[in-house]
């Protein structure tokens, strides 16, 4: 395909505007390599679209800059996380799901779902699922600070009144025990498959994320389970917290 | 600037209106990006690898969405907010988010514009669209608005109605208000001392921050999901905000102006008085 060369060439004078405010057109063309008339028509782009303003010849960014970044500026799912869930999905070959909340809300980030033939049922990547009948939504919900557990579970509690009614009102002895233990395991709607979670935590031990696998109830018994899967699945989440924290990222 | 308009580059206009969009949305598909952006399909997707080849996006591979990178950081590190931004308001949202934990914004009126001037979107899980500092909000439709439009003086209601009544139809038509609906949520606003509006995918409250007898801000709130989920919490939350507000006043005025102090108050709010 084609680039569009007009794109680069335009934000590369609004990455020179960011780096030095108050630089004339002859310094930006200059610290850009690009003809003075090129250099204008790019200039003029970025001011009337409300990126830089012009002072007395000489070009600074405005306020306007934070509308391309400051929203969802990072992508660590795919930076990071990608790569950790792969290769816990080729180590211990069960589909892997990593899932963030948003709202009240569990989405599915990334999966081996379509990478391991032990899946029974592939969920796709962006798929909403409930918050307190899934293993990874009780993780996020129990490793939540207590105010924002408690703004969750009343919106939960008012957008899902059925699994509120089974689970809402004693979440906070669910909590207690998820967090004592360190992970959760639940069975899946269709009865044939268990999955467990562990936290993707942050410095302040805060959930970020939640790591997941999914086996067949038929393989082994739960207690197995989790003594084959939790260890590397708690590995897994470790690292991604790792990296995560060395990247500084401002994440959640 | 304007007379200019024939010497403008519209493939960066369009990129940046493609960076602005991505910044709102957690990954997006080229077909989604063509729906919002206007733009064809294969418009839309060539600026999008472009975008990517300048490592700006990432093309996800198990979705196909493109999301944003770090790197588009590059493009605004060098703006400096304002003093009362970065010295009062940014390090107090931030306190205040861990505690009211929905997305909070302050939304300033310049001139005839609102204004979003700084927000907690950009480290929250709480909605499904993030917005940015920077970004000018309907001067109809929203619940800042209508907070100005009840509680502002003189001059701020003229120059909010200028602006509503010149530019803002677009706004209305999009949400499908009439100019009664927008009266009505005015009045609600004048009664009640804050504005709350329920849009189809979130609930929006905003309450305001006196310095002196003067409107300086609106201090929001956004709940993610349908009216009916919150419709109990609501008092709940306002009264929350309005202690905020308060606090946040007081902060204001410690930078803003110190003989001000003691006149924080504003009007008296009858939280009960709620009329959604």
């Amino acid at each position: 395909m084609v680039l569009v060369e007009s794109v680069c060439r335009g934000l590369d004078v609004l990455r020179v505007v960011n780096a030095q405010a108050d630089q004339n057109l002859s310094e930006i063309s200059c610290a850009v390599g690009l003809p003075r008339g090129t250099s204008y028509r790019l200039l003029i782009t970025l001011e009337a679209a409300g990126l830089v303003e012009r002072i007395d010849g000489c070009y600074r960014v405005t306020q306007g800059v934070c509308g391309l970044s400051h929203g969802f500026d990072d992508d660590w799912v795919g930076g990071i996380a990608n790569t950790v869930v792969r290769e816990l999905g080729a180590k211990i070959h069960w589909p892997i799901t990593l899932s963030e909340h948003y709202a009240g809300h569990v989405v599915v980030r990334a999966n081996t779902d379509m990478e391991s033939s032990m899946t029974l049922e592939p969920v796709r990547i962006g798929t909403r699922i409930a918050m307190l009948s899934t293993a990874s939504g009780r993780v996020l919900l129990a490793y939540a600070s207590p105010t924002k557990q408690r703004s969750l579970l009343e919106y939960v509690k008012a957008s899902e009144p059925s699994a509120a009614a089974r689970l809402g009102e004693h979440f906070v002895e669910v909590a207690a025990m998820i967090r004592t233990r360190g992970y959760d395991i639940v069975t899946t709607p269709n009865g044939r498959q268990t999955a467990l979670s562990v936290p993707v935590l942050n410095d302040e031990g805060l959930a970020v994320a939640a790591l997941a696998v999914r086996y067949f109830n038929t393989a082994m018994a739960p207690d197995e389970a989790v003594r084959r899967l939790i260890p590397a699945l708690q590995t897994g989440a470790d690292q991604i917290g790792r990296e995560l924290l060395a990247r500084g990222s401002m994440l959640h | 600037m304007s007379g200019d308009v024939r010497y403008r580059v519209r493939a960066l206009d369009r990129a940046i209106a493609i960076l602005r969009i991505l910044n709102q949305y957690n990954g997006l598909n080229p077909s989604e990006m063509s729906r919002l952006t206007g733009l064809p399909r294969p418009t839309a997707l060539r600026i999008l690898m472009t975008l990517g080849e300048g490592g700006y996006v990432v093309r996800s591979e198990a979705d196909g969405c493109f999301r944003s990178t770090l790197k588009v950081r590059e493009l605004s590190r060098g703006y400096t907010e304002e003093d009362w931004l970065g010295a009062i308001v940014r390090p107090f949202l931030t306190r205040i988010a861990a505690t009211l934990i929905w997305p909070l914004a302050v939304v300033r009126l310049r001139g005839s514009r609102l204004v979003v001037e700084a927000l907690t979107d950009h480290t929250s899980q709480m909605l499904w669209q993030r917005e940015t500092p920077g970004r000018e909000i309907s001067t109809s439709v929203s619940a800042s608005a209508h907070l100005y439009r009840a509680l502002g003086d003189e001059a701020q209601r003229d120059a909010l109605l200028d602006h509503a009544l010149a530019q803002d139809k677009a706004y209305r038509d999009a949400y499908g208000w009439t100019d009664g609906d927008v009266t009505d949520a005015i009045e609600r606003a004048r009664v009640n001392g804050f504005a709350l509006v329920h849009h189809a995918a979130y609930t929006s409250v905003s309450v305001p921050v006196w310095v002196g007898a003067a409107l300086y801000c609106a201090l929001n709130m956004r709940l993610q999901g349908p009216k009916e989920v919150h419709v109990d919490l609501i008092d709940g939350h306002v009264r929350a905000l309005f202690d905020a507000a308060d606090e946040l006043a007081h902060e204001i005025v410690s930078v803003v102006d110190p003989s001000l102090a003691h006149e924080c108050a504003g009007p008296a709010i009858q939280v009960a008085e709620i009329a959604p």
